[in-house]
């Protein structure tokens, strides 16, 4: 009800603001470092935005294919073809922005931790070009979720890689600092890491996490993790460990359950701050993380039926997306 | 020939009856024991199933239930939470901004259209789920019930197992029993007696009997057992009767050839001692004849010239003279009578009187000698025979008898009948006759050394020769048996009804009974 009544309050205040035109279509370049589904349904989202606030736009998508040379590349030909604004598709499209572009705003989005994988210096505000949105979910959401998918969860292992590990090792990092000052009532988890040192040592990881008598497997976001998901998964169903995941990648492609935020509606509010640089003049440097408050609950039905596994209904029941069939997406 | 034996029960049919018994018994068992046993712990067992089935479905519908309560509460709590989430996250600037307050409602109900939407779609997947674990719980259940059911049906399958492993057991044991017991009193135990009985009738006892009464296969055994013990009892006792015969007919034989043997020595000594006496009677018939004449002539002589002769040596030679041509004349007389043996009035003779007038004549020379005579045996022995003939014979016999005891002894003469023989034995206990002089005694002029030594004994050695010829002419036989220092026996024997007209004293009717 409370936010309810501030959403209509920020309503009223936008409606008071005075409009600015723009004259001419915004340039705008998006740099995907990968085809991340992340990444283009907030790229979705940045699109609908745009047009619902009826700015007239091009957007130059680029891909970087993981490659830094052509990252690099990539953002100096944003800059030599005048784009007006750069956006960044995830940690290490902003990273590269970070370090090669100074002089054009960057509206990150995309991006779990950026204060932890370096990309601003803190929540509050970058004090550079960059500004951008989080994808991050608060450890008691994503633990909660995961009590939710396994009940009487006591041990949770985590699997992460060592080449990919920046914004997984950040999830953990935050995971442990909640756990050790977590609040009264909340049952006690106990995490077990192991760090992949390459694609080929995933199924290996798994079988030293299984060995830990962990319940469940956490895969945060980690590209090399959730690019080699189907290995991890049947490595962990051949312990009959459920993979819980906290990117859309690992809830779609072998988790039995994720949660994860709305990208597209990240990608709308990332659309917000390019309004805010580009309309409304602000500075990039100053404007704050902007956080979800919202989620989404992923089941993947189909993945559990594979592993054996009988998640709890409830959880079936508030899912924002259910999954029966592996193949298929559910959600809006 | 025996009367059919009447067909009883056979062993076949005895042993069917015995395992017939045995089958009805069992299934007397089954039907009133194991069957009750085993439908009670089916009712047992499908009422326990049954009553666990209904509770786990029981539980389950109450689990459900609960499960949906708890889900519609959390769902509606989720729910509400979500849209606070929603609505604070919601870019709100972009459709205020442009003033599409109509727009951000649009945007609010497409989303919660979206979010109804998939509620829908996530009750329908709850519901199959909740459904697709149901059906596996249930089909778990299920399962564990046919378990448990088969466990039931194991556990009565091996309670029927054990049962009719047991009544099996029983049967087969009151089977074996029953055949055991049936076979020995029907089988064994009559084998034995046949067998008993077989050893016997091998032992040559053909007297068994064989008690087996039974009308089965082993009765008609013993049956044929019994008849064929009778037909060999019947068999060996015609082999007897034959054997009987045949050794009737085999001593009748040996008698027969005895006897034709012993009337061929006879004959054979008779026709021996005939020619010995026909040629010796032949010269002492000439030479007493002729010599007879002479003595007759010397004594004449010396008899008329001792009445004339006054001188006393001169008549006592004459005397001598006398007396030596009696002597001769005697011998002729003998000679004469060797010459002229035969038997002459044959006619009824009571031979015991004959016997007893000869012995009178010679009991004064036998107390004489010291000779005791005893006499046995008939008083009367009819016969057909010559008396003088007769009375010569043992007066020879007799007085031969006390001559060879000079020194006393026992003479014993008795007389009987041997079948149709008149038997006489005169028995010495004197000095006997070597055993190479026995078959000498009878010939003529046979006399024994130690006669010839003694003058007093001195005889013509005739006197036996003559009583052989004697009793050969009555068709009889003299046999002499003696042993030197001990005495001697002489057995006269004649038939009864006296001499045939054969000279060799053989007749027809004899030769006729050896051939029959």
């Amino acid at each position: 009800m409370k936010a309810c009544c501030a959403a209509l309050a920020a309503l009223a205040l936008s409606a008071a603001a005075p409009a600015q035109e723009v004259t001419r279509p915004w340039r705008l370049g998006v740099l995907l470092w990968h085809r991340s589904p992340n990444d283009l349904r907030a790229l979705d989202g940045i699109r609908n935005a745009l047009k619902v606030a009826g700015r007239p736009h091009q957007i130059l998508v680029e891909e970087a294919d993981s490659d830094q040379a052509r990252a690099e590349k990539i953002v100096g030909d944003f800059r030599d073809r005048g784009v007006d604004l750069v956006l960044a598709m995830g940690t290490e499209a902003a990273l590269i922005c970070r370090e090669h572009l100074h002089d054009l705003p960057v509206v990150y989005t995309a991006v779990t931790n950026p204060v932890e994988s370096g990309v601003v210096s803190g929540w509050p505000g970058s004090g550079t070009n960059l500004a951008g949105n989080s994808n991050w979910i608060p450890p008691e959401t994503v633990l909660g979720v995961f009590r939710r998918a396994v009940p009487r969860l006591a041990r949770l292992g985590v699997l992460r890689s060592e080449q990919t590990g920046v914004v997984s090792a950040a999830e953990l990092a935050e995971m442990r600092r909640y756990l050790g000052e977590r609040p009264a009532g909340v049952p006690r988890v106990e995490l077990a890491e192991e760090v992949a040192v390459g694609a080929d040592d995933l199924e290996a990881a798994v079988d030293r996490l299984a060995v830990t008598g962990c319940q469940a497997i956490w895969i945060p976001i980690d590209f090399l993790v959730y690019e080699n998901i189907e290995r991890v998964a049947r490595a962990a169903a051949g312990h009959g460990l459920p993979l819980v995941s906290s990117s859309l990648r690992g809830a779609t492609s072998g988790a039995v359950a994720g949660v994860v935020v709305d990208y597209e509606m990240l990608g709308e509010r990332a659309a917000l701050i390019v309004l805010d640089v580009l309309e409304r003049g602000r500075d990039p440097g100053t404007i704050p993380v902007g956080t979800m408050q919202g989620y989404q609950v992923v089941v993947n039905i189909g993945a559990a039926r594979e592993l054996g596994y009988e998640f709890p209904l409830p959880l079936l029941a508030l899912a924002d997306v259910v999954l029966d069939d592996p193949s298929e997406e559910g959600g809006r | 020939m025996t009367s059919p034996r009447r067909r009883g029960l056979r062993l076949g049919g005895k042993l069917g009856v015995g395992l017939a018994i045995v089958a009805a018994v069992t299934a007397a068992l089954l039907l009133l024991w194991v069957g009750p046993r085993t439908k009670a712990m089916f009712l047992d067992g499908s009422g326990r199933l049954i009553t666990e089935s209904s509770n786990v479905m029981r539980a389950m519908a109450r689990e459900r239930t609960e499960q949906s309560t708890e889900l519609l509460v959390d769902l509606i709590q989720y729910t509400t939470d979500a849209r606070h989430r929603l609505l604070a996250d919601l870019p709100l600037s972009l459709y205020a901004g442009g003033g599409d307050l109509e727009r951000l409602r649009q945007e609010l109900q497409t989303r919660d259209a979206a979010r109804a939407e998939q509620l829908r779609a996530n009750v329908g997947i709850l519901a199959r789920e909740m459904e697709r674990r149901a059906v596996r719980r249930i089909e778990a259940e299920l399962e564990r019930l046919e378990v448990e059911q088969a466990a039931l049906g194991e556990a009565l399958a091996g309670e029927m197992r054990v049962t009719s492993l047991l009544l099996a057991g029983l049967a087969l044991a009151a089977s074996i029993a029953l055949i055991g017991v049936g076979l020995y009193r029907v089988v064994v135990r009559p084998l034995r007696e046949l067998r008993t009985a077989a050893r016997s009738v091998a032992g040559g006892d053909l007297a068994v009997e064989v008690a087996v009464a039974s009308r089965d296969e082993v009765g008609d055994l013993a049956a044929d057992f019994a008849t064929m013990v009778g037909r060999l009892r019947a068999s060996r006792d015609e082999i007897g009767r034959k054997n009987a015969e045949l050794r009737d007919w085999n001593e009748t034989l040996e008698r027969e050839v005895a006897r034709k043997t012993e009337h061929l020595r006879r004959a054979q000594r008779r026709l021996v001692h005939a020619a010995k006496m026909a040629s010796v009677g032949t010269l002492a018939g000439g030479v007493a004849h002729e010599f007879n004449n002479v003595i007759g002539g010397i004594r004449g002589c010396a008899v008329e010239a001792l009445e004339d002769e006054r001188d006393p040596d001169r008549r006592e030679v004459l005397e001598v003279i006398v007396r030596a041509a009696g002597r001769g004349v005697d011998i002729t007389d003998q000679l004469l009578r060797f010459a002229r043996q035969r038997v002459h009035a044959v006619g009824p003779v009571d031979v015991a009187r004959v016997l007893d007038e000869s012995l009178r004549l010679v009991e004064a020379r036998a107390r004489k000698a010291g000779v005791t005579v005893e006499r046995s045996g008939a008083e009367r022995l009819p016969a057909c025979a010559d008396a003088s003939a007769l009375h010569q014979v043992f007066l020879n016999l007799a007085t031969n008898a006390i001559q060879a005891m000079p020194d006393g002894g026992v003479l014993h003469v008795s007389a009987g009948l041997d079948g149709d023989e008149v038997m006489v034995c005169i028995r010495d206990t004197g000095t006997g006759i070597a055993a190479d002089q026995l078959e000498h005694v009878f010939e003529p002029f046979w006399t024994s050394r130690d006669r010839e030594a003694d003058p007093a004994r001195r005889g013509t050695g005739l006197g036996l020769s003559v009583s052989y010829g004697l009793i050969e002419a009555h068709g009889g036989s003299i046999d002499v048996a003696s042993e030197p220092d001990v005495g001697s026996t002489f057995t006269v024997r004649i038939p009864e009804q006296g001499p045939t007209s054969d000279e060799d004293g053989s007749d027809d009717s004899e030769r006729s009974r050896i051939d029959d």
